[in-house]
């Protein structure tokens, strides 16, 4: 077989950047400011995203039957090279204030991306698996990057431990599966007689329709499949963090340096979701109603709990954490939608479930780096602490503001538009109490949200330092550019949308091949 | 045809204008003015290439309809377009609003300096009427009701922004606040008739709700009003048009709106805002003809109008206040147009009387600037200290009171013909005192305000001639005021490029040709000679003492049309002894029942669980994994249990 190696390109040119950074920063020490890796690295970033969506944009091919590299995949490339460019710009003042090695910091966030484009393009459980273990392991070092800070090293510890243990759950749960099909590969599309077993192709026996004979009675492996299922999705219900597997969030995110708890917030859960949505979409559609409830409690569970807890917290950073929680129930919803009637419909599905994604990841970028912003200040993260802000410093205020009020769900927001289109897709597809809790849930978020920007806009700063500041220019253009985008998302989303209908369709296409009948 | 069918970027410019201003404006040099200024230029001058390329459309045999623009939503059978329309109405409201638009910015970086220095916050109205310029475009251009909606509250909005200009004063507050509350009265008329049509049509398309309504598809689904609902959704949407427009009983807000800087009284509250209801009123008309009894609403309330806020203008001594009125008294002339089914012949009223009266209002405007005072009765005698702006305020009043050959004579006479046409005797006789009531109006401001000696010596003391950049508006107005009369005539308007005059160019399917008809010409005309006449005869010189006769005669009358017809008293007291009292009622359920039960006790109850809640994060390792593993265990149960293993 003939590998397409120009398929790969640019997670071969990320992964001799990354290995470049690492290098240069050792060799070149201290005869560079540290800064420059910063600017060299998001400039690299944004090179390569325009580059990857110029000319891949209409490639529709497959590796070796390992990653797919489709519209879905370029465009959670862009989406995850356009995550690290932000956080990399976040970083950069915060990584010269308060952390070392600056070398190593930059090129574990692009290995991180690395794992995450891989994770998006993959489709095969062990290719998979892997570039979540290369997402992971990356994490778990830039989650204790700041070794000095027991906080850092507590959070640190617990994400690596419980991630272990989520990673033996999810490889169980492959072997099962495994073991039931016969197959690691989601789907093959058109196998021109290769005769490629698949996933979802082994799977359309349990439906009666369609498959391959070669399988074992259906019912006498059923429970393998069904364990299977649950502990795939006990492993990644882990990684975006889904109650009850979430516990590692409030503490990791707390510990982390906070450009790595944006990046955490936003491109682990993206990457995770992209992996989710594949996964669940190209092979286990075929038995949508045999997981579909388990994601539904979990969503149900994720949304009640992420909100009621984030009633609690003081830290700003754990706020944002169950915040994230509560957004992932949200996200899970769209899973959840793609056990529907037919195949337009779970399509409908996936496509609101990455508006909402990207929504909500620009959302939170903008408001972390204001956080950053305002951290790199003060030093501090308590929701007391930003107390008055709206008198110091009214941009970073606003943009707070903003960006709450957008993962609220308040209309003129990102959030509105996106969490609208999700629970109406929930509610067309049949989800109707799940889209009731996710309102509901949404009503309680308000207050959590509000009570952050109450503190900035109702009381007069405190305390011994209450001037104005400044933001630095790339940062304030960096949030400026995010809040332009979610306040776009917010009025106009159609243009994105179109774009993401385009992607998502390739998801289905086995699906629809194997005729509507064979799927249900 | 690419700039018909890419119309939209006439109100994109302005609206970039603003966001510009809107963050930057402040630093700027100039407050930024010259990017308002530049953008209202760019809008003028692409007007012409929008009209020229409609032109080429119509001559082509198109038709001269040009649709473009994307959807905004589209979920399910809920679509709304982002979509415009060029077409003949279109095109004159353009004209119109991108002239005086350009006219009153020009205007303005002159009339908000005082000794050459920027008024306090001169970014900011700059940034609005930028706004404004934007939102009207979009206004005029929307295909359908919705966008046309969305930009109506933006007028709106920046109506309330500018009349609250100067909002350290209380009054221009109370001003910008009636104004603002009086309208969305009628909007929200506007809404429900939007959404009722909506409903019955299931398209928020302009074209498609006039379709429908012809083929008699607008009808209440199940049966119960049967036309009734089409004559429902037709007056609701007709009461925002009043709401916009200033009829009665609206009528009240646009007086007190004078409190907003001159040339937004000119811009906004003269010539382009207030002419949005008409303007929607003609794009509805065939809906209007359709639905049994809502023409004759609307040339009812027209009518009232007209002849009320003539009378009303009589007793006024602020010369904005009388303009006020006289826009109000026009507006009713265009609503009775619109009531016989004349579209080309109102829409040609509101295009001269846009020019006219923009020039009153600056013309006002220099006055007020130049002397600090606008009681008409303490000015006087300023012909010979301000020449160009008497002369130019002269030419427009006598336009308004419509003597032959300025604008306002053919546009009135036009009305004239078309009710004479239309609608029985009674109503042109109404229409006739209306006339004569207008001519009486605007003599009597010209004679107290220009002639006669100066009643304050200060005042004529610091009566100069405003500066160049004031008169250039007011003279470019006046020759438009002279020129636009003309394009009734078939001639002129092919001259123009137009096929026929601008009456039977505005309406395709029914094209209407200017009815110049010599006794009719003779009647109007003498009837607002009449008007001037009399007016010399109470007002001019020592002739007031007639007057003062006349209000001594009949005092009480006399205060009914000074307090004009108490109808703020009349709703000062329906607020008081109706909406209040009913407030208090549903504020006290609103306290009791709503906030302290229904809200608060499901927030506590909220509160109670996440406070129980949160003993299930110890921190300890082995109690996250425990609960990973219960999860894992439940979920298996359960698995067995749904599922059935």
């Amino acid at each position: 077989m003939d590998l397409e190696y120009q398929l790969i390109v640019p997670e071969f040119v990320l992964a001799t950047l990354a290995t470049l950074v690492v290098a240069g920063a050792l060799i070149f020490r201290g005869r560079v400011r540290q800064e420059f890796w910063g600017y060299a690295t998001a400039g690299a970033l944004l090179i390569l995203a325009i580059l990857t969506a110029v000319f891949y944009w209409d490639t529709n091919d497959d590796f070796a039957n390992v990653l797919a590299v489709d519209h879905f995949t370029v465009l959670f490339r862009v989406f995850f090279l356009g995550i690290a460019f932000f956080t990399v710009l976040a970083a950069i003042q915060f990584a010269g204030d308060r952390l070392k090695n600056h070398g190593e910091f930059y090129g574990l966030i692009l290995f991180a991306t690395l794992g995450m484009m891989l994770l998006g393009a993959a489709r095969e459980l062990l290719t998979a698996y892997l570039a979540l273990e290369l997402l992971s392991f990356s994490f778990y070092i830039l989650v204790g990057f700041n070794k000095l800070n027991p906080f850092s090293n507590e959070g640190s510890l617990k994400y690596m431990l419980l991630g272990a243990f989520s990673s033996a759950l999810m490889l169980y749960g492959i072997s099962l599966i495994y073991g039931v099909t016969g197959s690691t590969t989601y789907s093959a599309i058109d196998p021109d007689g290769s005769g490629i077993r698949s996933i979802a192709g082994q799977l359309a026996n349990f439906t009666g329709v369609g498959g391959d004979s070669s399988l074992p009675d259906p019912d006498a492996v059923r429970p393998g499949l069904l364990i299977g299922l649950i502990l795939i999705t006990a492993g990644l219900g882990f990684k975006v963090s889904a109650v009850p597997f979430h516990q590692w969030t409030p503490d990791a995110y707390q510990g982390a340096p906070l450009p790595i708890t944006a990046f955490l917030s936003a491109g682990g859960k993206a990457a995770a979701f992209a992996f989710f949505l594949r996964l669940y979409s190209e092979a286990f559609l075929p038995v949508a109603a045999e997981w579909a409830w388990f994601v539904a409690i979990l969503a149900a569970v994720t949304m009640i709990t992420g909100n009621l807890m984030a009633l609690q917290q003081t830290n700003l950073k754990r706020l944002m954490a169950y915040s994230s929680i509560s957004q992932v129930g949200y996200l899970l919803v769209g899973i959840v939608a793609l056990n529907a009637e037919t195949i337009g419909q779970s399509q409908d599905a996936a496509a609101a479930l990455v508006l909402h994604l990207i929504g909500y990841v620009a959302t939170n970028i903008a408001v972390f780096t204001a956080i950053i912003a305002f951290y790199n200040r003060t030093g501090r993260d308590d929701i007391v602490d930003v107390r008055g802000l709206a008198e110091r410093q009214p941009f970073l205020a606003f943009v707070l503001a903003a960006g709450l009020f957008s993962l609220a769900g308040m209309p003129l927001f990102a959030g509105f538009a996106t969490k609208f289109i999700v629970f109406q897709v929930a509610f067309s597809n049949g989800f109707l109490w799940l889209g009731a809790i996710g309102v509901t849930a949404s009503f309680v978020s308000l207050y959590y949200y509000l009570m952050v920007i109450k503190q900035m806009y109702l009381y007069e700063p405190e305390g011994t330092d209450r001037a104005r500041f400044r933001v630095p220019r790339p940062m304030a253009l960096a949030i400026a550019l995010l809040v332009a985008g979610v306040f776009f998302l917010g009025l106009y989303p159609t243009p994105l949308f179109d774009v993401i209908n385009e992607s998502t369709a390739g998801l289905f296409q086995q699906a629809i091949e194997t005729s509507a009948s064979a799927v249900r | 045809m690419f700039w018909a069918e890419h119309a939209w970027i006439l109100p994109a410019i302005p609206a970039i204008a603003f966001l510009v201003l809107f963050a930057f404006g402040r630093f700027l040099p100039r407050g930024g003015d010259f990017i308002s200024v530049g953008a209202a230029l760019t809008v003028f001058i692409l007007f012409f290439f929008v009209l020229e390329s409609h032109l080429d459309s119509i001559a082509a045999g198109l038709g001269g309809i040009a649709n473009a623009g994307t959807d905004w939503v589209n979920f399910d059978k809920f679509i709304v377009r982002l979509g415009f329309t060029v077409d003949s109405i279109a095109i004159v409201m353009v004209f119109v609003v991108s002239t005086v638009a350009l006219m009153v910015n020009l205007y303005s970086t002159g009339y908000l300096r005082h000794h050459g220095k920027p008024e306090p916050r001169y970014w900011w109205y700059f940034a609005v009427l930028s706004l404004f310029v934007a939102a009207m475009l979009t206004l005029v251009l929307a295909d359908n009701l919705l966008l046309m909606f969305v930009a109506w509250e933006g007028v709106g909005l920046c109506s309330f922004l500018l009349i609250g200009f100067y909002y350290e004063r209380r009054s221009a507050v109370e001003a910008a606040k009636k104004a603002f509350v009086t309208t969305r009265l009628g909007d929200v008329g506007l809404f429900i008739g939007l959404i009722l049509f909506w409903r019955a049509t299931g398209s928020f398309q302009i074209s498609d709700i006039i379709a429908a309504a012809e083929a008699g598809r607008v009808n209440d689904l199940p049966q119960v009003m049967g036309d009734g609902y089409l004559t429902l959704s037709t007056l609701l949407v007709f009461l925002g048009a009043a709401g916009k427009s200033a009829q009665v009983p609206f009528h009240v807000w646009l007086p007190d709106a004078m409190e907003g800087p001159t040339p937004v009284s000119a811009l906004i509250h003269a010539a382009t805002m207030v002419v949005a209801g008409v303007y929607l009123v003609a794009r509805m008309l065939p809906v209007f003809e359709v639905a049994p009894g809502a023409s004759n609403v609307v040339l009812g309330v027209g009518l009232t109008t007209a002849l009320l806020a003539g009378i009303m203008a009589l007793g006024q001594n602020d010369i904005k206040r009388v303009l006020a009125y006289s826009t109000v008294s026009q507006l009713g002339f265009m609503f009775v147009a619109l009531g016989v089914g004349a579209v080309g012949v109102a829409m040609f009223h509101l295009l001269t009387h846009a020019f006219f009266k923009a020039c009153l209002f600056l013309g006002s405007g220099s006055i007020i600037h130049m002397t600090e005072e606008q009681d008409a009765r303490r000015l006087g005698g300023l012909w010979w200290r301000m020449p160009v702006t008497a002369t130019t305020f002269i030419v427009s009043s006598i336009a308004l009171a419509g003597i032959p050959p300025l604008s306002g004579f053919f546009s009135k006479d036009e009305i004239f013909t078309a009710t004479l046409g239309g609608a029985n005797t009674a109503v042109v006789i109404l229409l006739g005192v209306a006339a004569f009531l207008s001519a009486l109006y605007m003599a009597r401001l010209v004679i107290i305000t220009f002639f006669g000696p100066p009643k304050v010596l200060a005042v004529i003391r610091r009566a100069r001639e405003a500066d160049p950049i004031i008169l250039i508006p007011l003279v470019f107005l006046t020759v438009l005021t002279f020129l636009v009369g003309f394009f009734a005539f078939d001639q002129v308007g092919r001259a123009f490029g137009f096929p026929g005059g601008i009456n039977s160019y505005i309406y395709f399917p029914e094209p209407e040709t200017f009815h110049f008809h010599n006794d009719i010409a003779a009647v109007t005309g003498t009837v607002s000679l009449l008007g001037f006449g009399t007016a010399w005869w109470f007002f001019w010189g020592r002739n007031s003492r007639r007057a003062e006769a006349l209000r001594a005669f009949q005092p009480r009358l006399a205060a009914i049309v000074e307090n004009k017809f108490y109808f703020d008293e009349a709703y000062q007291w329906a607020i008081d002894r109706a909406v209040l009292p009913l407030a208090r009622i549903v504020a006290w359920f609103d306290r009791m029942i709503v906030n302290d039960t229904g809200i608060n006790a499901p927030a506590d109850a909220t509160r109670y669980a996440a406070y129980w809640l949160r003993y299930h994060v110890t921190g300890r390792i082995p109690d996250y994994a425990l609960l990973m593993v219960v999860g894992v265990a439940l979920a298996g149960g359960l698995a067995f249990l749904l599922r059935g293993g």
